[in-house]
């Protein structure tokens, strides 16, 4: 969910600065996330090493509470998909969206025989149909391309880069796109307004 | 993601049944050279790839890219040093530190020492406009990070000017023009619910002067007309009959005067 990716985004910056180390509680308090969220997360990036265990801290209550710090920093960017342990599937699409992404970057304008011929040369793993998902639902809708209208019968579509935001793949995120490059989430537009 | 995207009329023919996924002539070099660059004991130099314009370096070097995550940086005319600098920077989704150039080189040389892919520099004719060979040389040198320059026919007599900076390019790639081999890949590409025959593959190589970009065109017009024409066959009698001719690059000529070419 959008407001959940902006959570992590908030939440991963927090961890990034508490050198000594945190708990799970403060870092709900402090990012204003949900308890679900944060524990789900904090677990993702233990299990892809990311953050290490230390010793409990032990409350007024008697309650003891898991600390957590860094153990390694791989940079402001929020660790997500195949870093903290996405599915297979989630490997091959990130994949998949990051070369539809290079390819359309480099090129600038391009069309779907081009794009598809270096994803093919590149030996990027894609189905056309994920291909086409990712250029009309992420890159088209997102106002990162624009298209050059309905194809005719024999001749495909046209694309032209509109915005370039730089080298990381935009997402689709639920109700919205992920611009990993912004740091911030990219309002949706209606099929109707990106088609025109 | 939602699959209600309105479909687009391009392809009836599933991906399994096009041609095989055999890089081009060009591609495959592109790999060769980024293979090479990331050798553990490649020698810390420079690799250049030049050829004529509509060969399809662009394209052989973005499919590189794509296999091997390189990083990669087009050059425009008159590229200043600070675009140079902030072009490499974003190309490592890093935003930039500082606001002179020597911040960037230093944040630069930083993450070029930690990084291990290539870096991939298209239109290196640009190199020459400006310092930026001093520049991409003293970064070289620094990080020893395989760099792969991407260029025109000339570059070579261009680059020869900076004698320090066409010291450090070790290895020359000549793109190649389109072979009949690599006409069919395309023919199979970008024909596809057409089977385009032999004869006209080649006609359309040689009409196109070997230039992949027209030979591409091409084919991408002869499935247009195919489509329209209800057509699933294509040879050299069937398209010469029709009277559309190729894309040359050459102009028309009147009836009357001489060749175009």
């Amino acid at each position: 969910m959008s407001r959940d990716m902006q959570a992590r985004e908030r939440l991963w910056h927090w961890m990034r600065s508490r050198r000594k180390g945190f708990t799970t509680p403060d870092a709900i308090k402090a990012c204003r996330i949900s308890a679900t969220g944060a524990r789900r997360f904090v677990s993702q990036l233990s299990k892809a090493g990311i953050l290490t265990r230390l010793d409990d801290e032990i409350r007024k209550s008697g309650q003891r509470v898991a600390r957590y710090r860094l153990a390694v920093d791989p940079g402001p960017a929020l660790p997500c998909g195949t870093v903290i342990g996405g599915s297979e599937d989630s490997r091959r699409n990130d994949g998949m969206m990051q070369a539809i992404w290079d390819a359309v970057r480099i090129a600038g304008r391009f069309d779907w025989d081009g794009l598809l011929l270096v994803l093919e040369q590149g030996g990027a793993s894609y189905t056309e149909n994920g291909v086409r998902l990712y250029l009309q639902q992420v890159l088209v809708r997102g106002g990162y391309v624009t298209d050059s209208g309905p194809s005719g019968p024999g001749r495909c579509k046209a694309y032209r880069v509109q915005r370039d935001t730089g080298p990381r793949a935009p997402v689709r995120r639920h109700r919205g796109i992920w611009d990993h490059n912004l740091c911030k989430q990219i309002e949706l537009r209606s099929e109707e307004a990106a088609n025109a | 993601m939602t699959a209600n995207v309105t479909e687009l009329k391009t392809s009836s023919t599933p991906a399994t049944a096009r041609g095989g996924a055999l890089p081009l002539t060009n591609v495959a070099i592109a790999f060769k050279m980024m293979e090479r660059a990331l050798e553990p004991w490649a020698d810390p130099g420079m690799q250049l790839f030049y050829g004529k314009t509509g060969w399809g370096k662009t394209c052989a070097v973005t499919a590189a890219k794509v296999r091997y995550q390189a990083a990669y940086l087009e050059l425009a005319p008159n590229m200043s040093r600070k675009a140079f600098y902030l072009g490499l920077l974003g190309s490592h989704s890093a935003s930039p530190v500082g606001k002179t150039i020597d911040d960037y080189r230093k944040q630069l040389v930083t993450l070029l020492l930690d990084w291990g892919g290539a870096l991939i520099i298209d239109e290196a004719d640009y190199l020459t406009h400006g310092k930026l060979t001093d520049e991409l040389r003293w970064l070289h040198d620094k990080t020893h990070t395989p760099v792969i320059l991407v260029g025109e026919e000339k570059i070579d007599g261009k680059l020869r000017k900076f004698e320090q900076f066409h010291g450090r390019i070790l290895d020359f790639h000549m793109a190649q023009p389109c072979s009949l081999e690599d006409g069919r890949k395309l023919a199979s590409h970008y024909g596809r619910g057409l089977i385009i025959e032999d004869d006209l593959v080649a006609e359309v190589v040689t009409q196109a002067e070997l230039m992949t970009r027209r030979i591409t065109a091409n084919f991408t017009r002869m499935r247009h007309f195919a489509t329209a024409a209800g057509i699933d066959v294509l040879d050299l009698a069937t398209w010469e009959g029709t009277g559309e001719g190729y894309i040359t690059g050459n102009k028309p000529t009147r009836p009357g005067e001489g060749a175009g070419r």
